[in-house]
């Protein structure tokens, strides 16, 4: 089964420290109030998305692999 | 100006404004919120929304410390300056805080490979042994400086400790510190402080070398260590970059700490119900450290100046012009915070700016929360009838920091 890579941004967390944007580029940009968002999960592979969600200080990043067939359902 | 803001204390340092800034900020928030104060030649930024916008656009508004101070020096006076002063001008373009891209971020993504989360968590036991032993010294005593017995050495250990240096000299650190400081947090053209700023800086640098020197050669299981293999993108630091990053640890490990652990008991006394609510529910000790960040953080305002003309909400701040950014003030804005002036040490969420904002968010955030949590377990638990031992208190007369000159409880 295909595994897809799931990433969430607590907004309420996010400092804006762009450290994710530093480390993976190009999943990472910021959006119009300087905080991350995501711009595409299949541009870079999960150990660096990984290596950016660990960086980031105040933990503000969670990245999940799920099955896309449980992704499909809960959409 | 106007009529409502009347009543407020003529100056942001005026002896009620020290005891309580909100009296001064607070009216600011109100009636005028992005405000050039003609006296001090500085904007005055009070609200969350301004405060964070700012902070999250460091290509508008430096850090760049040395350059500021720089700026203030008449034009004639800086190569002497230069020559006069260069330990601080070799040492401030490595100091993470005080520099802007693309200098920050080649410091701050090697020294994130090795200052993580997790290794800071490894120290808990050992920050849980310092506190007791320090708690168990001042408990021989009748009444007590919770700074000077406590808050001071506990952060002083706690960093020496996680830079695996000896402790024994941690006074003479702490004298170093505290001439670095007064450059730091003053600077202008004041040559006792930028002389005061050579002596701490060198200080601060002359303890760490000869360590960092020996891990060069012989590299061993510690910190420092690691941080000297660190690589980001085959970026590394050189040993002077670590030597700096090693001072400003020392530096910045303590002050600030020390601050917030002794604002922190302050608050938490002076509203006892809250005081009494941790005693007898320790889960609440996360969210009692993020409610003292939010009222009581180490750290009143950050400064910044314009690298351009900027239009903010009708404001219009022109390049090289100073901003001062209110931490406490915007911590209060009722347009962020519900019930924003009481204290509930179970607030959830609390996004404060205690640590700031954007790319020059507290490095230390993580290892400050540890020590400030465990303190704070530690006293509720052994001391439940802790109380202050007076009820008057001095504030430093200073901008940006918020601390007391004393703390005198008792214990029992």
């Amino acid at each position: 089964m295909a595994r897809v890579i799931r990433i969430q941004v607590d907004y309420d967390q996010c400092v804006g420290s762009r450290i994710c944007t530093a480390i993976a580029p190009k999943v990472f940009g910021l959006n119009d109030d300087g905080q991350a968002c995501v711009l595409d999960v299949d541009r870079d592979t999960l150990e660096v998305i990984r290596m950016a969600a660990e960086g980031c200080p105040v933990a503000a990043i969670n990245v999940q692999e799920v099955d896309e067939e449980n992704e499909g359902m809960r959409t | 100006m106007d009529q409502s803001v009347k009543n407020m204390p003529e100056d942001m340092l005026a002896p009620e404004a020290l005891v309580n800034p909100e009296c001064y900020f607070g009216k600011l928030r109100e009636d005028d919120p992005i405000h050039w104060n003609e006296q001090r030649k500085m904007w005055i930024v009070t609200r969350y929304e301004d405060v964070i916008w700012i902070c999250r656009q460091p290509h508008l508004f430096s850090s760049d410390k040395l350059g500021f101070n720089v700026k203030e020096l008449p034009e004639g006076k800086r190569d002497l300056y230069r020559e006069r002063y260069s330990a601080i001008y070799s040492a401030y373009p490595h100091w993470l805080s005080a520099v802007d891209n693309p200098l920050h971020d080649h410091i701050r993504l090697v020294v994130n490979q090795v200052w993580t989360p997790t290794q800071v968590e490894k120290r808990r036991p050992r920050v849980r042994q310092f506190i007791n032993e320090l708690l168990d010294e001042a408990e021989k005593k009748t009444e007590v400086d919770f700074i000077r017995d406590f808050a001071m050495p506990l952060p002083m250990k706690v960093i020496l400790d996680f830079l695996d240096l000896p402790h024994e000299d941690w006074k003479e650190i702490k004298k170093s510190s505290d001439k670095w400081l007064f450059y730091h947090f003053g600077g202008g053209a004041d040559p006792e402080r930028w002389q005061a700023g050579v002596e701490g800086i060198k200080g601060l640098m002359g303890y760490v070398e000869p360590h960092v020197r020996e891990r060069k050669t012989r590299p061993q299981g510690d910190y420092i260590s690691a941080l000297l293999k660190a690589e980001w993108k085959g970026d590394r630091l050189t040993a002077q970059e670590v030597t700096v990053h090693c001072a400003n640890l020392l530096f910045a490990g303590h002050e600030s700490t020390m601050n917030l652990l002794a604002n922190g008991v302050y608050l938490l006394l002076s509203h006892r119900d809250q005081w009494d609510r941790l005693c007898n529910d320790p889960s609440l000790s996360q969210t009692t450290v993020e409610e003292v960040l939010r009222l009581e953080g180490a750290i009143k305002s950050m400064l910044r100046y314009a690298l351009d003309d900027v239009e903010i909400k009708g404001k219009k701040i022109k390049k090289g012009e100073l901003v001062l950014l209110v931490g406490t003030a915007a911590n209060r804005d009722p347009a962020k915070f519900t019930n924003p002036l009481a204290t509930d040490i179970g607030r959830r969420p609390n996004s404060h700016l205690g640590f700031g904002q954007g790319i020059h968010i507290c490095l230390g955030a993580p290892l400050a929360r540890l020590e400030v949590q465990e303190t704070y377990l530690a006293l509720t638990q052994r001391f439940p009838n802790m109380r202050l031992a007076t009820d008057t208190f001095e504030w430093h007369p200073i901008l940006r920091g918020r601390a007391l000159k004393a703390l005198p409880v008792t214990l029992r």
